[in-house]
């Protein structure tokens, strides 16, 4: 009984650790983000600030076009997010569901795809979006990212409607729907969870991805969050540690409010999505 | 997954049409320029002026760039680290949460939340936290408990800057882990735990004759999973943390590559890199899920 106890006070501070070491980092960056400028050089630091001031949320505003690189990424998570969700439930429905041909060399084609590194991909997509005209443009950022998020969710979309019981369509079968009606009407609904966490991980490959974001686009007013972060590091700003924790915590409220809003739906066996996260 | 339902699929004229669009756009952007890209690396191709085919010079040159063998290097050090290490530390932290402990749903939220939240953001939160100043919070916490006498530039010094970005990394990926591990601890059931007969209080044995063979294939399929980002997807926190230094201390495969293609613009070679270590990249996926799958039935 007593090595029990002993036990479990020892899980209890194992687990205390890791969750102060998770959370710390943010509530560094959160504090930071309230502080003057010169508070921020102060040894040693303050932990909750002493002059708090809303002033460098509205200064990372005027010192780069932020609000462009907020609306840059919105547009194109928004869109890749339609796009993912839209292709992996259509094909992984048929995959899993439809009488066809190939469907095999299909299915590992599309899963073969994964091992591709993006540093493989790189260069002939960059010069793809030369001789396309998509350098520099939305569709040069959105499209690409729809074709390298697909494998995962289409794995775990096929995977979650082969789970479903034929029962259910044979009846809808009987009754004269479509194949697509049948996707549309039936597999749509009941797949709600899945779908939530594929958008989960899709909405933070969006706002994350910053290889292809940083090659494909070559005017400030075309870069997306992530590369836009980095231009506070980059420039005169680059001690000002209180304009990048505030230019950052605003990116990561973004993030973290889709996945607050969707949270009742999430499914632990989806997080295989975020291994591109 | 059963891909071949037999009667039980749904036929139709029109099927293909599902697969279609997916299959336009995956190959337009993916298995396309896989291909190109190899052509690519047979060229000596750069940004501007004409491309020219030059065999395999690009991967001679490879294979005599110490540069090059220094990123190798690099990463295969990175990988031996963070791999390990983010499944070790996700095995304990789901081990310990399948107990009945409170406030486990907190716990599980509160590891998630570096999974939610992108490198950018991470990236530069680190860089301040390990900021070279006595005004870095490492640093300053050090200072003010006597660990250190003088503020240690972490970023700045070639020795160090690879374990802040192993920490990182590790920290980073941690919960996701830690999420899918728990996931396949929870499919077991409890009655196998208690069919066998082994002491409650036993946890070691409990986790290495139940729990371990009995996820082995999820360990198998994460550890190549977080093996492939390791070893070539680990881009966005070096380039905006330390760029490859100090003193090319940092540089790893991928920024190598993208300075070379990018930076440089020496599009041909980059291409010449990304080609020459992905064999080892398939094989080390391959070789970890063959082994560990093996493991299972035993």
């Amino acid at each position: 009984m007593r090595k029990r106890t002993i036990l479990r006070g020892l899980v209890y501070a194992i687990l205390i650790v890791g969750a102060i070491a998770m959370i710390v980092p943010f509530y560094w960056m959160i504090s930071t983000s309230f502080k003057p400028y010169g508070e921020t050089g102060r040894f040693p630091p303050t932990w909750i600030p002493e002059n708090p001031t809303l002033g460098n949320y509205i200064t990372v505003f005027n010192i780069l076009p932020f609000g462009r690189f907020i609306l840059n990424t919105l547009i194109v998570a928004g869109s890749i997010l339609v796009g993912t969700i839209f292709l992996s439930s259509l094909t992984g429905f048929a995959l899993s569901r439809l009488k066809l041909r190939g469907k095999t060399i299909i299915f590992y084609g599309l899963l073969a795809g994964l091992m591709l590194p993006l540093v493989l991909l790189l260069i002939p997509n960059l010069i793809m979006s030369f001789r396309f005209g998509l350098f520099n443009t939305y569709p040069g950022l959105i499209l690409p990212y729809i074709a390298w998020n697909l494998p995962i969710p289409t794995f775990l979309m096929a995977s979650f409607f082969s789970s479903i019981p034929p029962s259910l369509e044979d009846t809808a079968r009987i009754d004269g729907c479509s194949n697509f009606k049948i996707y549309r009407k039936i597999m749509l609904p009941l797949a709600k969870p899945m779908i939530a966490t594929v958008a989960i991980f899709t909405w933070l490959y969006g706002w994350d991805e910053m290889m292809w974001a940083l090659t494909v686009t070559s005017t400030t007013e075309m870069r997306t969050f992530p590369v836009g972060l980095t231009m506070f590091q980059a420039g005169p700003y680059q001690l000002y540690w209180n304009l990048i924790t505030a230019a950052a915590t605003i990116g990561f409220v973004f993030i973290l409010a889709f996945f607050l809003a969707l949270r009742k739906y999430f499914m632990p066996t989806g997080a295989i999505a975020g291994i591109k996260g | 997954m059963n891909l071949n339902g037999g009667d039980k699929t749904l036929r139709g004229r029109t099927n293909f049409l599902f697969v279609v669009p997916a299959l336009i756009i995956f190959g337009i952007f993916t298995l396309i320029p896989a291909i190109w890209g190899f052509t690519i690396s047979l060229q000596d191709y750069k940004l501007v002026g004409e491309a020219k085919f030059i065999g395999l010079q690009n991967y001679s040159r490879v294979i005599g760039d110490p540069l090059f063998w220094n990123a190798f290097k690099n990463t295969v050090v990175f990988s031996l680290v963070v791999v390990p290490g983010q499944i070790v530390l996700g095995l304990l932290f789901a081990y310990l949460l399948t107990e009945k402990i409170r406030g486990r749903g907190i716990f599980r939220t509160i590891y998630f939340i570096p999974v939610l939240t992108s490198w950018a953001i991470v990236s530069l939160v680190w860089m301040w936290i390990f900021a070279g100043t006595r005004s870095g919070l490492v640093n300053s916490v050090f200072l003010g408990t006597g660990i250190i006498n003088a503020p240690v530039p972490w970023l700045g010094s070639a020795s160090t800057a690879m374990l802040v970005l192993m920490l990182l990394y590790i920290w980073k990926g941690l919960g996701w882990s830690m999420l899918i591990f728990l996931a396949a601890m929870q499919a077991i059931p409890e009655s196998l735990y208690e069919s066998a007969k082994i002491d409650a209080t036993n946890w070691w044995r409990r986790f290495r004759h139940i729990t371990l063979p009995l996820i082995a294939p999820t360990i198998g399929v994460v550890t190549a999973l977080v093996t492939g980002g390791a070893f070539i997807g680990s881009f966005t926190p070096i380039y905006i943390i330390t760029r490859g230094g100090p003193l090319g201390s940092t540089e790893t495969i991928a920024t190598y590559m993208y300075k070379n293609s990018i930076t440089f613009m020496d599009l041909g070679y980059g291409a010449a890199i990304a080609y020459f270590v992905l064999p080892i990249c398939l094989l080390i996926a391959f070789i970890q899920i063959k082994s560990l799958s093996r493991e299972v039935k035993f």
